[in-house]
């Protein structure tokens, strides 16, 4: 259980922490869901072709891991204790990153002579 | 370290007109716009009188306060059910008021931080790239390349040359030509939507500053001269103008421009969406999870500045209880101060938000978009070709070396460099592995040794800043008589881009050139505004 929460709040705190903390196979998790909806829409099928039984975001424990993804680009998940498939746009997804600031000295590129950014630079 | 001269040229110091200018720069000073703007134009914009008002003179943080936070909430966000592209004119490009020239512009990168790297199979693959997401813009002749950034973590930005700059970690943590089209179309968009204009109030304000204070000396000089009873110091009345400027200077920086930033980056992302899908790139796998991978950096930097602000906290705490309480108030409210305009003074909204905002455009403007599989055969065959993977191995093992020369372990460090330094190895001529092994063996005490890799540094294909001050602080010791010539070097090397300015002022402070790092200043506070604060921070360096 320890692990179970300290786990959340990892991914909470946007940490990576590799798969340990998710079920075996996970290829990834979902965070939560995007664009503020409130309800997800689900498929049958790996193609999005057959729609299924919208789920309340609400009743979903997330970070929920992701088990596959079909070639049509759509994530399967485990919610409730049955297999769905979901379209991962509505689905805010975490992501490996393997970089950080090493230095101090040197400015950020968009801190310095008013350019513009991709994203917050080391401070 | 001959080889380091060349003839000295000089930067002429700008003296004319200020007398003339001061009672002009005077009518605007008090015409100063108000902190709070409305939503749609710049925050800075000088269309409204000055917040002087006696509510505000009696609490002036609460009244600038509720007017920041406003003006923060509403410059940020706002939906949109048509394309950003929709935004653009089509025709030809028309420069930016801030371009510097693309050899100019390419000078001023290699003066920051490390300096630039060139990749020319990655160059030609990324600017492939953009050129393709340039064509979908229905803009031509816009101008700039991708350049690569000596610079450890995930950056990327654009100038107002159009040049696109992206350090060499992003390309390590893209996965396909989908998630590098989205960063390249986000930074094009800037150029494309002509953000980097807006740059002109901030730049403004900190001229019309200067000038009033240093008109407001030479008129005082004059009366003096000509028998007059102006004394040496400014008024209460001149010095009150000058605090109030510099005091709105310090929050339209910190918190208004970041706040009108991130409304600006937000057009970045929607633009990028409409151009990667009009050069049928994958949302999905590009844009979305490029933002996820923005996301997941962010994250990373909160958890540093957490971090940075719970060992802050635990230094006032041992300061209060360890009896010094003057301290202890002044380091807090330090960092309170701090806390504020770091929070104020994001330029982008947290990845997180960032995401949902490109959801939510995507769904309002494409409903009906189609998922698209990624390109990452193509993206992971140029990663491997052997000169690209062997540079960025290269500098990954340079970046380890510099970390441990930042924690004085010169020999761990100049281990790790030997191979980066080994003959034929890709990026043995380099400017920075070459200095860094200079520090290195300097730390060792073997100077003799250390002094072949300041010479190749200062040899290196792409200039970078770093040996000049090296070298600046060798001359110290060795010969004082030299810096200057050196300084003109620099100033040659870099073409006098704007960003050598506030470097140079450094070197000469450090060196005890005070001469040279005056007439510096006053160039750098005059026609480089921009670099205003970071000269002045310059000029106290010891």
């Amino acid at each position: 259980m320890a692990k179970k929460i300290l786990c959340a709040a990892a991914v909470a705190a946007g940490l990576a922490i590799g798969g340990s903390c998710w079920a075996q196979g996970s290829l990834q998790t979902a965070l939560g869901a995007s664009a503020k909806r409130t309800v997800l829409k689900t498929f049958l099928d790996a193609e999005g072709q057959q729609k299924g039984s919208p789920i309340e975001v609400a009743a979903v424990a997330f970070p929920v891991p992701i088990y596959e993804r079909s070639s049509a680009g759509y994530v399967r998940t485990k919610i409730a204790g049955r297999d769905v498939w979901l379209d991962p746009d509505q689905l805010v997804l975490d992501a490996q990153v393997d970089a950080k600031c090493l230095v101090t000295k040197g400015q950020p590129l968009a801190l310095a002579g008013g350019l513009r950014g991709a994203n917050e630079a080391c401070k | 370290m001959n080889r380091l001269y060349t003839p000295s040229t000089h930067q002429p110091a700008p003296t004319a007109g200020l007398l003339a200018a001061t009672t002009f720069v005077a009518l605007l000073a008090l015409s100063l716009p108000s902190a709070a703007e409305s939503s749609d134009t710049p925050p800075a914009s000088a269309s409204r009188p000055a917040s002087t008002t006696d509510t505000e003179a009696a609490s002036p943080v609460q009244g600038l306060w509720t007017k920041l936070t406003s003006t923060v909430s509403n410059a940020v966000g706002g939906k949109r059910d048509k394309p950003q592209i929709a935004d653009l004119r089509p025709g030809s490009y028309a420069v930016s008021t801030e371009a510097l020239g693309d050899e100019r512009d390419t000078s001023e990168q290699r003066i920051k931080g490390f300096g630039l790297v060139s990749m020319p199979d990655l160059a030609n693959y990324a600017n492939g790239v953009l050129d393709k997401l340039k064509a979908e813009s229905g803009i031509k002749n816009t101008p700039g390349r991708v350049l690569f950034v000596v610079k450890p973590g995930l950056e990327a930005a654009s100038t107002p040359d159009g040049n696109i700059l992206v350090s060499l970690d992003w390309f390590n943590n893209l996965a396909s030509e989908d998630e590098l089209a989205a960063l390249l179309a986000h930074e094009l968009s800037h150029i494309l939507l002509h953000h980097h204009d807006s740059n002109i109030f901030g730049k403004i304000q900190k001229q019309i500053q200067t000038l009033f204070s240093m008109g407001i000396q030479v008129q005082s000089a004059l009366q003096r001269a000509t028998g007059g009873v102006a004394g040496s110091t400014l008024s209460p009345v001149q010095r009150d103008t000058l605090f109030k400027m510099d005091l709105y200077i310090r929050l339209t920086d910190g918190a208004l421009h970041p706040a009108w930033n991130r409304r600006q980056e937000l057009e970045a992302d929607r633009l990028a969406i409409d151009l990667t899908q009009r050069a049928r790139y994958s949302y999905s796998n590009g844009v979305k999870s490029w933002l996820e991978k923005v996301r997941q950096w962010d994250a990373q930097q909160d958890v540093r500045r957490q971090a940075l602000q719970l060992e802050s906290q635990r230094v006032v705490q041992e300061l209060v209880s360890s009896g010094k309480i003057d301290q202890g108030i002044q380091r807090g409210l330090g960092d309170a101060f701090n806390t504020v305009v770091e929070q104020l003074g994001h330029t982008h909204d947290g990845g997180e938000k960032r995401v949902d905002e490109a959801q939510i455009y995507v769904e309002a403007v494409y409903p009906d978009l189609v998922k698209q599989q990624a390109n990452a055969a193509t993206y992971q065959k140029v990663m491997a070709a052997p000169a690209t993977s062997r540079t960025l191995k290269a500098y990954k093992q340079t970046f380890e070396a510099m970390t441990a020369i930042e924690s004085l372990s010169y020999t761990a460090a100049a281990k790790s460099l030997e191979p980066v330094l080994a003959r034929n190895a890709p990026i043995a001529t380099h400017a920075v592995p070459n200095f860094l092994m200079y520090e290195a063996l300097k730390g060792m005490k073997r100077d003799k040794e250390a002094m072949v890799y300041l010479n190749r540094s200062f040899d290196a294909p792409e200039p970078a800043w770093k040996p000049f001050d090296l070298a600046a602080d060798y001359y110290k010791q060795a010969d004082p008589s030299k810096i200057s010539a050196l300084g003109q070097q620099a100033l040659m090397r870099f073409q006098q881009a704007p960003a050598v300015y506030p470097s140079l002022v450094g070197l000469y402070a450090r060196t005890g050139q005070t001469e040279a790092m005056q007439q510096m200043l006053s160039v750098c506070m005059l026609s480089h505004v921009q670099y205003r604060d970071d000269c002045k921070k310059a000029a106290q360096l010891k």
